[in-house]
């Protein structure tokens, strides 16, 4: 499996009390396959990526990521792994201002502390072409329709070639039309790359193109809201 | 530097804005300095030509000794050069008298300036060339700005000497040096007895010696410079006012900056999200910094290097290394120092709050 929680378990102060988001949740999520993980506002889904993601470390149970145990893992040797195998898609893109489409993507390869190379430059532009944006890679932000944010934006977390891809609410800021091209061109490039891809989302109708489709509630996944198509 | 160069084209109007302001602070900071140092040498610049280290004066009633307060004992040179280690002990007056002549050319008359007085004994090595009574050697500025040449015959307090020589005598209390012999000085400045001793000293140690000897106050070269009146406070002054411009520069560049990473905190967020060590952001965010400040500096301090050539024609104002150099790089560290407020901010971004639940 390319992405695997088990048992993990994380929970907020909440003013006297301690809220649990995650309670001792399983999640596997094998290469090229797409897993959407829905519920109700606050029931935890972005604290899931958060997780996987190795933005947050669980407080107990087993995180492991493109083969990596990733539970204990922080500061530098967490972003070390989300520079090399993690993919995030962040609702509404959250790309930045200054870049145009093709920087976005660069970046991601800049980061990592070398110098962009034409192998980088190459894959940027097949990337942006396979996402539907072939010329208008020299583009920014604000010169891109919603729609085209958001395939930059599965562009760029493509970039690194991650073991994972992490999509937090990609529909949420783009009409029902849009929603839907976003979320079919992700469960393509999910399949092609190879990637295990975990998209939250609390529109069932979009988490239809995902091979699976789960609940988050209590802090617990459900089993499958729909298994596999 | 992959963000850094992309912010500062996109939002260039913004980043000029900056650079302007730096330009500017630059450009007063430079131009102070050189003012600084030209005002400095127009009080000090004919000590400075001495071929001595050290200056001995009376010892005075209050804290410090002062030129205009010197007047040494009789006998103090004679009793000082018989120190061990003191090399030599030559006598110098000083003080200010008014140089009167006859002016040529269309519209005849007399012109007067004043002039700081240097008087030198026979044989003393003070004086750029032998002194001689009834004989004077002026400032090469001043001749060249008055027109006086060798063999003119003028009034110097009163009495009429005759120019021996041009040469590069420095200045004084903001006044061009004129050089003559001590008895002519005595007579010019109804002073009995030479103000200073120019001492030259085979060790530090040898000036308390000198002092009890001869009853003297004895300063190294430097320190003297403190002793002509108006310098200390017209230095500090000017110092204050460059410390100030440098404390601005450092809370406008800090203040900028904060703003400027308040504001794309999301995007450095994301960044971190995507893998970005803290190191990555610091190193584009301080790499930034550098380059406003450099090269709004760098057009200040050519704005300054110029408008101070000029400025150095007609005032006391000093272009060199120290005064236009140093001060960009100056100005670029204390800048970098303001921009450094923003580090903390840069290294605390929490890449959890790129996702959605966490904004």
């Amino acid at each position: 499996m390319s992405l695997e929680l088990e048992s993990v378990t994380l929970g907020y102060p909440d003013g006297e009390r301690r809220r649990i988001i995650l309670d001792g949740m399983d999640l596997a999520v094998a290469g090229g396959e797409l897993v959407a993980v829905t519920g109700p506002s606050g029931s935890g889904k972005s604290t899931l990526l958060a997780v996987a993601g190795t933005l947050t470390p669980p407080e107990s149970g087993r995180v492991v990521v493109g083969g990596v145990d990733a539970g204990s893992l922080r500061g530098g040797a967490a972003a070390r792994l989300r520079r090399e195998r993690v993919g995030f898609v962040f609702q509404q893109a959250n790309l930045l201002g200054s870049l145009t489409a093709r920087d976005q993507l660069l970046l991601a390869a800049h980061i990592g502390g070398r110098r962009v190379r034409a192998a980088d430059r190459a894959r940027a532009e097949e990337l942006l072409g396979r996402v539907g944006l072939a010329g208008k890679e020299g583009r920014r932000p604000h010169q891109l329709s919603g729609g085209e944010r958001q395939r930059v934006g599965v562009a760029r977390a493509l970039m690194s070639r991650p073991a994972v891809l992490l999509v937090d609410e990609p529909t949420s800021a783009l009409d029902r039309e849009r929603g839907a091209d976003v979320m079919a061109l992700l469960a393509e490039v999910v399949r092609e790359q190879g990637v295990a891809g975990v998209v939250v989302t609390h529109d069932l109708e979009n988490a239809s193109v995902a091979d699976r489709v789960v609940a988050l509630r209590d802090g617990r996944l459900t089993s499958p809201v729909r298994s596999a198509r | 530097m992959f963000i850094a160069l992309r912010d500062l084209r996109f939002a260039r109007g913004r980043f000029a804005l900056l650079g302007t302001v730096v330009a500017l602070l630059t450009l007063m900071v430079v131009m102070l300095s050189g003012l600084t140092a030209g005002l400095g040498a127009a009080g000090v610049s004919a000590l400075q030509r001495l071929p001595a280290d050290h200056l001995a004066f009376q010892r005075p009633t209050g804290q410090s000794p002062t030129f205009t307060g010197s007047s040494l004992p009789a006998g103090a040179a004679a009793k000082a050069g018989a120190v061990p280690g003191v090399e030599s002990a030559r006598p110098l007056g000083t003080g200010a008298a008014k140089l009167a002549w006859a002016a040529g050319g269309e519209r005849h008359g007399s012109r007067s300036e004043s002039v700081s007085v240097f008087g030198a004994g026979p044989g003393s090595d003070l004086a750029p060339r032998p002194t001689a009574d009834g004989r004077i050697q002026i400032n090469r500025t001043f001749a060249d700005d008055t027109g006086l040449r060798v063999g003119q015959r003028v009034a110097l307090g009163g009495r009429t000497v005759t120019v021996d020589a041009i040469e590069d005598t420095g200045s004084f209390a903001h006044l061009p040096v004129v050089f003559t012999s001590l008895t002519t000085w005595q007579q010019v400045t109804r002073a009995q007895q030479p103000t200073v001793l120019a001492l030259r000293l085979a060790s530090p140690a040898a000036a308390a010696r000198v002092d009890a000897a001869a009853g003297t106050r004895t300063l190294t070269l430097a320190k003297s410079y403190g002793a002509v009146d108006g310098y200390s406070a017209e230095q500090t002054s000017l110092n204050l006012m460059r410390g100030l411009l440098l404390i601005v520069s450092a809370l406008v560049v800090g203040a900028y900056f904060t703003v400027w990473t308040v504001q794309r905190a999301h995007d450095l967020a994301v960044v971190r999200a995507m893998g970005a060590s803290r190191g990555y952001l610091l190193r584009d965010a301080l790499a930034q910094a550098v380059v406003v400040l450099v090269v709004g500096g760098a057009a200040g301090t050519a704005v300054a290097f110029g408008a101070g050539s000029l400025a150095a024609r007609a005032a006391p104002y000093q272009v060199s290394a120290g005064t236009v150099l140093l001060p960009f790089a100056l100005m670029t560290v204390v800048g970098l120092v303001g921009s450094m407020v923003t580090v903390r901010r840069v290294a605390s971004v929490d890449p959890l709050t790129a996702l959605g639940a966490a904004r």
